[in-house]
């Protein structure tokens, strides 16, 4: 070979080439060593490595030289030679040149392999990254070959179906199914390896399950996809165990119908409520009549032949029946008020408390009662329970005021400490022990005797459920004989 | 001219009882036909060749074909289509009155509980529809 071919060869080759002597003085460099270390219009024979680069690449550079002089053979080693601000990776193999005619006794071709690292790097960074999804993930990470055996198992897939990753690899997929459903998996993943589609939901009609290494089988969700690389099929499934989500959807379904069950109770007790309601009305009040209007036969047809005693006696059993007449309008009223649904709109209370104020003049126009009815209070609320309310309420004042020769009946609203707007009707009558208080608002409660006052204990009881119904409350303060004051709220 | 008699239909004896006594206390001197359940009123209505009564004294719940029912007849007809009604009964449950009403009763008594006023309320039905009221020509 002539030493033009040689030269050229070594110059297009591609690799750096050079040869140092026993002093690690340069004997020759072709033209890649120039254009990659930039050492052009420096001489570089005679040179050494500390002539040409710096100081700390130039000890190393002389140290592996030196391994590579006392070695048997060969050598490669990478070196990292900085070229101005730029690192740059090569692979060094050195070799011994025999002492025969030239000085040179150390042989380098060098080649660049910054590329090579840095993607070697990129691949180890971008390994990790999947390896710590796969490790992170909550959901089995699952993968199978064309041969249905595991070829991925992360921890994920683990801790759901209790195998370490050890025991899953190689093992057929099978394994993770239930008994079962094991022969249509194995022929619907090969169906789905035949499709033009990449990645679907898995179950999509009912849901699948997985089965568990102490044999437990759960309710999953899962997707899979295919992959084909390098002419080879793999399966990959992303599975979650959804038994907690299953419970509290049942939990939730059985609530639903719990509830749907319980509406139907309530409208049918509602209903049966309606009609006993109608009942009542109509059945319960035909006896009584008898019994009043035979009575008031008796005293009219033999009145002559009865003594004081019996006439008296018939006219108790009279206003008996009479009183509990007035009792099963009274409990009717209180059951229509707990059925009515409200219709709310402005109402004028001024002008409702003193229509029943004027109701009751005409009912007694001997009593000496002085109405205060400011004007144009009003709320929002049902006409038609307000009126009631407020019927009820004038009507206690004007009967527990009836035993004073003159009264004072007040209607008023204020607002409360806390920033309510309170409405009462005050009167200077009777009153009540605050003692009781407490009862005045239950049905049948009463705090005076018949003979004092008449009444059927559940006109109160119908004003607070019409007061809660409008989402307010109701309270009342009092002493003997010193009158009484009922406030309520509306929301 | 004879009275036209007054058709009471009462399932209830004490009832009946209490009613008759009520008219005979005000000289009401019309002939009082009682019929006990929807059925009978409904026959001595249609099928007796009887002429309509000057007033129909109706209770609403009765054993067979109840009052409402008695009444829609009576309305679908032409003999006894302008026959004054009055719904004479226990309940005032707004749904039996708006039926009553709607149906054409000409007046809906819940009867009282207390026999002077309920003898005051037959005093006053029989004054208005049996001597004030003019009834449709036969």
């Amino acid at each position: 070979m002539t030493e033009g071919l040689f030269q050229t060869l070594v110059n297009t080759s591609g690799a750096i080439v050079c040869a140092k002597d026993a002093n690690g003085r340069y004997v020759f460099a072709n033209s890649q060593f120039i254009k990659d270390f930039n050492v052009t219009g420096k001489p570089i024979c005679g040179a050494t490595d500390f002539d040409l680069f710096p100081r700390d690449i130039a000890e190393r550079l002389r140290q592996h030289d030196e391994m590579a002089l006392d070695g048997p053979g060969t050598s490669a080693q990478e070196e990292v030679i900085r070229v101005g601000e730029d690192e740059r990776s090569y692979l060094f193999n050195r070799v011994p040149l025999p002492k025969d005619c030239s000085d040179a006794r150390l042989g380098v071709i060098a080649f660049e392999i910054t590329q090579r690292i840095k993607a070697e790097d990129d691949l180890l960074v971008s390994r990790s990254f999947f390896e710590g999804i796969l490790k992170i993930a909550a959901d089995a990470i699952i993968s199978i070959d064309e041969a249905q055996r595991i070829i991925l198992f992360n921890q994920g897939a683990e801790r759901i179906f209790g195998y370490t990753a050890e025991e899953a690899i190689g093992q057929p997929l099978d394994m993770l199914l239930p008994m079962g459903a094991r022969p249509t998996h194995r022929h619907q993943i090969a169906q789905f390896g035949r499709t033009e589609v990449s990645a679907r939901q898995m179950g999509e009609r009912g849901g699948i399950a997985g089965r568990r290494k102490d044999g437990t089988v759960f309710p999953a969700e899962a997707s899979i996809s295919r992959m084909r690389l390098r002419g080879r099929t793999t399966f990959t499934a992303i599975l979650r165990d959804v038994s907690e989500a299953r419970r509290a959807e049942d939990a939730i379904k059985s609530l639903n119908a719990d509830l749907k069950h319980r509406a139907t109770q309530l409208e049918n007790a509602n209903r049966e409520l309606e009609a006993f309601s109608y009942s009542v009305s109509h059945d319960l009040r035909a006896p009584l009549r008898s019994i009043d209007g035979f009575s008031q036969m008796l005293m009219e047809d033999f009145s002559a032949d009865l003594p004081d005693e019996a006439q008296d006696s018939l006219h108790r059993i009279r206003a008996a029946s009479q009183r509990m007449a007035q009792l099963i309008d009274d409990i009717l009223a209180l059951s229509r008020v707990t059925r009515a649904s409200i219709e709310r709109r402005e109402v004028d209370l001024s002008a409702m408390v003193a229509s029943a104020a004027e109701d009751l003049h005409q009912e007694d126009p001997q009593r000496k009662v002085v109405f205060s009815i400011p004007e144009g209070i009003r709320a929002d609320a049902d006409p038609h329970l307000m009126q009631v309310v407020l019927n009820n309420l004038l009507g206690n004042s004007w009967k527990y005021t009836s035993k004073h020769d003159t009264a004072r009946i007040e209607f008023g609203r204020f607002v409360d400490a806390r920033g309510r707007t309170a409405y009462f009707v005050r009167d200077d009558g009777a009153g009540f022990d605050m003692a009781y208080a407490n009862k005045l608002f239950g049905a049948f409660q009463r705090l005076h005797a018949m003979h004092e006052y008449s009444g059927s204990g559940i006109g109160l009881a119908t004003v607070q459920r019409i007061v809660h119904k409008h989402g307010g409350e109701i309270w009342a303060e009092g002493a003997v004989e010193q009158g009484a004051t009922f406030y309520f709220t509306l929301k | 001219m004879s009275l036209r008699p007054i058709l009471l239909v009462e399932d209830n004896p004490d009832d009946e009882k209490l009613t008759l006594r009520a008219l005979a206390k005000n000289n009401i001197q019309n002939e009082v036909v009682v019929a006990r359940d929807g059925v009978q009123a409904l026959d001595y209505l249609f099928g007796g060749g009887h002429a309509p009564p000057a007033i129909v004294l109706l209770d609403l719940k009765l054993p067979k074909v109840d009052g409402i029912e008695v009444l829609r007849q009576m309305r679908t007809s032409g003999p006894t289509k302008l026959t004054p009604v009055v719904i004479l009964t226990s309940s005032k449950e707004d749904q039996d009155l708006i039926a009553g009403y709607e149906l054409g009763a000409n007046s809906y008594i819940r009867k009282p509980v207390d026999f002077l006023q309920f003898t005051e309320a037959v005093r006053q039905l029989g004054l208005y529809w049996l001597i004030l009221n003019e009834p449709p020509p036969r």
